[in-house]
């Protein structure tokens, strides 16, 4: 009974609370110009309490409800705002300033220097950009190599960012490092990237400037985010003159688990067969490899993917020399094994952590040449995103990887004489080292105009003991609608590889080596039209220098500075982009023991990637390249004191899509790489006393590759 | 705490006033109304209501679908006036609801259907953007068709797709025919829940009218016209705007 009363009574107290005078909430909403604005969507959040202004920007409200309430203002074309209001008894009047509001996908948060990619409007580069890109062989470093700052330093993959190493570039999948991306890894990266691009959703290409998140790198940052949740099971094979593909997706329960899987092989022989050049190999390159991955959403908020990859492969290459005519063989394995867990919480915060296992095996042989690598990396990864109040975002997180690396090598003591009867030392490294990382950041959006986005990060190394501090800072200033002001500086480390810090051939008190990056950069986007304009330079010390007592010191210095275009667009029946990067880059670095121009301080290069449909299913692409020549050291002690002549390259591809079903595609494609059957020479070998040279070429002439790519 | 339950919910409801369900049904409906007066203001009124909507907290994909699908009214709207520069930013705004929606309800066939209209209407504003849009529309559309092949809308939308794409990258008049009189016959039996969109059934005839017009058929298009006012005698669009235009 008592309950009854209770119910009672509260009822009343409602009824009694509705049939109050309602409160009057009015007030005139206006632009930064002072004109009122028409038909502003005025709204309580907690109620279905609103109204829409008039012509002349004023509104009325009448709300029984009293208290703190939050009022919204929206309308097309503005800034949302969010009024607080105490309600009482007493009418409220209020004057409201809508700001205008710019792009909803516009670039004010991407950081100077830095490209974002995945299959979404405002993207630079979608997955279909990576496959129709001609030349790029379907391969998203190679689709990258045609974005400026990155040089292209012979027929590989490599990416050499702004004056950078190979070496100083990182690549990441789901939060893991895979420390050996490349197939048919090389001194200059590889001959193609590890990871498939339809294996990915998303990918961030950062040419420097990058933040806090990102450590023990010097230059570069390719961080790339896995398949997500598939909506619906489907097949894929895939058949062209050198590989054969098949893959699918499993959805088991929809949006709580699937599972994804692929594998391919390839093998070249028939592409070197129709094309020529097959002499040229004992083992034509051949590889395997093959990935599974499967996701399961404990939670609308909440998943868990298992992702593994594996690769094999091995080149056989007969390589004629001053000192030695015979085979280069090489072959590597891969295995890659992640989890990630992603979570959301009810108030925002992202949380993402993985848990990793690289490992990468390499036997090479050349000549006297004899070595064999394994590398272990265990890595755990936390990031920590939590958005505050007033636009703000605070990143937090931290790396923990231990390193295991265990190599044993035969080399020449004079680097160009490879014969077998050359006197050769031999070396076993095994090292093992710790290293811990930890940031914090702060992303904040003080107006409309400007974003900021401040970190610092700490790194510390077990073997031998050390910590580095770096701090770093972007800030993006919009213009205009369109145009934004971007800065980036901050300071960048990455430790010297496992070799260079071994007891016996190497130096175990080496510190990390050091880079300054200061960037400034304009940009404009539209739908249809991105430019960017960047100026850079970067400042490298503790560089590793040949030592004669103690093998390497951090003696070593440098610099890169140069300019950076990019623009892509879309006119009537062509879509594409065009880049062109200025280089100057000098460093003081091992055998080179004055300040000379690097082994990729390539200072002109330009790409043009254009593509055009003749319809919606039929679609030709054309890429040209256009490199100055690389400098090559001619004599003993003459460092890099000549230039190669320049490399062109001309590549075409033509696809086209055959829907079949309501679902499924049938792609036919054919390339024709190297039209021009330009013979590019990418270096010398020489004798020992520089006296003979023999050039090291383009494997490839004009080149007609062709097949097909089902998806069911 | 049971009775405290009750009371709040009892209190939630007095405050928001209605179920969702009533809600979305109520905004619909003022929506037909704004459409049939041919009103921007109206317009914005049904656009804000559901817009409000979104505080229920539940249905969140329904309610965005139809903000967007009053953008797409008032696109229509300002494209009439000349307004293209207003149309694009109602346009850009429904795209980036549908998005969402088909984030949210992966099989929620009139969502893909409208966003894949709404780039249409983009190609149709900015031509040379077919480039870009043109398989993404036409993907949305296949997409949309095959969670519900029985769905009217989807072939109408496909229907005007082929109609306004020139011959070279695809489109025909004939097949637009094909698919807007397959349209026809499923609003025959089209009978959606009053919570779906069921928007239509006299637009067919007005876009078949407008078909026949561009293949040079003055008489067959009236025939439409008249059709479509049969069904629905309020239509402004059409009593107002397109059968005017036939002499």
């Amino acid at each position: 009974m008592d309950k009854m009363k209770y119910l009672i009574s509260l009822f009343l107290t409602i009824i009694f609370a509705m049939g109050q005078h309602p409160i009057s909430v009015t007030g005139v909403i206006k632009d930064e110009m002072g004109n009122g604005l028409a038909y502003v969507n005025v709204y309580f959040m907690d109620t279905l309490e609103g109204a829409m202004s008039n012509k002349n920007g004023h509104f009325l409200i009448r709300t029984h409800t009293q208290g703190k309430r939050v009022l919204r203002i929206s309308h097309i074309g503005f800034m949302e705002k969010d009024e607080i209001l105490i309600v009482d008894t007493s009418s409220i009047h209020m004057n409201i300033v809508l700001e205008k509001s710019y792009m909803e996908m516009d670039p004010i948060s991407v950081s100077a220097g830095s490209f974002t990619m995945a299959d979404e409007e405002g993207q630079t580069l979608t997955s279909l950009d990576v496959v129709t890109t001609a030349g790029a062989a379907a391969d998203i470093f190679r689709a990258v190599q045609t974005f400026p700052g990155v040089n292209q330093v012979d027929e590989g993959a490599g990416m050499y960012v702004r004056g950078g190493d190979v070496s100083e570039t990182t690549v990441i999948l789901d939060q893991a490092t895979i420390s050996h991306p490349y197939k048919y890894e090389s001194d200059t990266g590889g001959y193609f990237g590890m990871i498939d691009p339809f294996l990915l959703s998303g990918t961030y290409f950062s040419t420097g400037g990058f933040s806090a998140k990102y450590g023990n790198i010097l230059s570069g940052v390719m961080a790339m985010e896995s398949l997500d949740m598939p909506s619906r099971s489907s097949i894929t094979i895939g058949a062209g003159l050198a590989a054969i593909s098949a893959g699918g997706s499993w959805v088991l329960k929809p949006d709580k688990l699937a599972i994804q899987f692929s594998g391919n092989y390839s093998n070249t022989t028939y592409l070197f067969k129709l094309n020529g050049g097959e002499e040229r190999f004992d083992q034509v390159p051949t590889s395997w490899d093959g990935n599974v991955s499967t996701i399961w959403k404990y939670s609308p908020f909440g998943q868990i993917k298992f992702f593994h990859y594996s690769n094999v492969d091995e080149i056989g290459v007969n390589t004629e020399s001053p000192t030695y005519n015979g085979l280069m063989l090489n072959d590597n394995h891969t295995q890659l094994s992640n989890m990630q867990l992603r979570h959301l919480t009810q108030n925002g915060i992202m949380i993402k952590s993985s848990l990793s296992k690289n490992q990468f095996g390499q036997g090479l042989t050349l000549g006297n040449i004899d070595k064999e690598l394994d590398d272990h990396l265990l890595k755990w990864r936390t990031d920590i995103s939590i958005p505050m109040e007033n636009k703000m975002t605070w990143n937090a997180g931290f790396i923990l990887d231990e390193l295991k690396t265990s190599l044993s090598a035969t080399f020449p003591k004079d680097p160009n004489d490879f014969s077998p009867e050359a006197e050769t030392e031999h070396f076993n490294v095994d090292y093992e080292s710790m290293h811990y990382g930890i940031y914090l950041e702060n992303e904040y959006q003080w107006s409309q105009k400007i974003f900021m986005t401040a970190g610092i990060r700490t790194d510390i190394l077990d073997q031998p003991k050390q910590q580095v501090w770096d701090p770093r800072l972007s800030l993006n200033y919009r213009l205009s609608d369109s145009q934004f002001l971007k800065i980036a500086t901050g300071i960048y480390h990455q430790y010297p590889k496992a070799q260079y810090r071994d007891v016996w051939v190497g130096n175990p008190d080496l510190m990390a080596m050091s880079a300054n990056h200061y960037i400034l950069g304009y940009e404009y986007k539209s739908d249809l039209t991105d430019f960017k304009a960047e100026l850079y330079k970067k400042d490298y010390s503790q560089l590793l220098l040949d030592d004669e007592t103690v093998n390497y010191s951090n003696d070593g210095e440098g610099y890169a500075y140069g300019a950076d275009f990019f623009l892509k667009g879309t006119l009537p029946f062509i879509s594409g982009w065009i880049s062109y990067s200025y280089l100057q880059s000098k460093r003081k670095e091992l055998d080179h023991l004055e300040l000379v121009a690097t082994d990729y301080d390539i200072n002109h290069n330009i790409t043009a990637a254009l593509k055009t449909q003749f319809n919606t299913l039929n679609n030709a692409g054309l890429t040209y390249r256009y490199t100055t020549g690389k400098p090559y050291t001619p004599a003993l002690n003459e460092w890099n004191s000549e230039r190669l002549p320049a490399m062109q390259r001309l590549d075409l591809s033509y696809s086209r899509l055959i829907p079949i079903g309501t679902d499924g595609l049938l792609v036919l494609y054919l390339s024709v790489s190297n039209l021009l059957d330009k013979t590019n020479v990418y270096g010398y070998f020489y004798s020992p006393d520089y006296s003979e040279r023999t050039e090291l070429k383009s494997t490839h002439g004009r080149n007609i590759y062709f097949g097909f790519n089902l998806n069911l | 705490m049971k009775y405290h339950l009750i009371i709040l919910g009892f209190l939630a409801a007095m405050l928001l006033g209605q179920n969702p369900d009533e809600y979305i049904i109520n905004g619909k409906a003022k929506m037909h109304t704004a459409v049939e007066h041919w009103n921007e203001q109206e317009m914005m009124s049904a656009r804000a209501h559901f817009e409000r909507g979104m505080n229920f907290g539940e249905k969140e994909w329904l309610f965005r679908y139809y903000i967007a699908y009053c953008n797409d009214q008032l696109v229509h709207y300002y494209q009439s006036k000349g307004d293209k520069k207003t149309a694009v930013k109602y346009l850009n705004d429904g795209i980036k609801h549908l998005n969402e929606v088909i984030k949210l309800n992966k099989e929620f066939a009139d969502g893909y259907g409208l966003l894949s209209s709404m780039y249409g209407e983009k190609m149709g504003i900015q031509p040379w953007t077919g480039i870009i849009y043109g398989s993404r529309s036409s993907t949305l559309i296949r997409k949309a068709i095959q969670l519900e092949p029985e769905n009217p809308r989807l072939y109408m939308i496909q229907g005007t797709s082929a109609m306004f794409t020139p011959e070279k990258w695809g489109g025909s008049n004939e097949e637009a025919k094909r698919l807007y009189l397959e349209a026809v016959e499923l609003f025959k039996t089209d009978n959606p829940s009053p919570l779906m969109p069921d928007y239509g059934k006299s637009d067919i005839y007005a876009w078949l009218g407008q078909l026949e017009l561009k293949m040079g058929h003055p008489d067959e298009a009236k025939m439409y016209y008249n059709k479509a006012l049969e069904i629905d005698p309020n239509n402004n669009w059409v009593k107002k705007q397109l059968l005017p235009r036939i002499k």
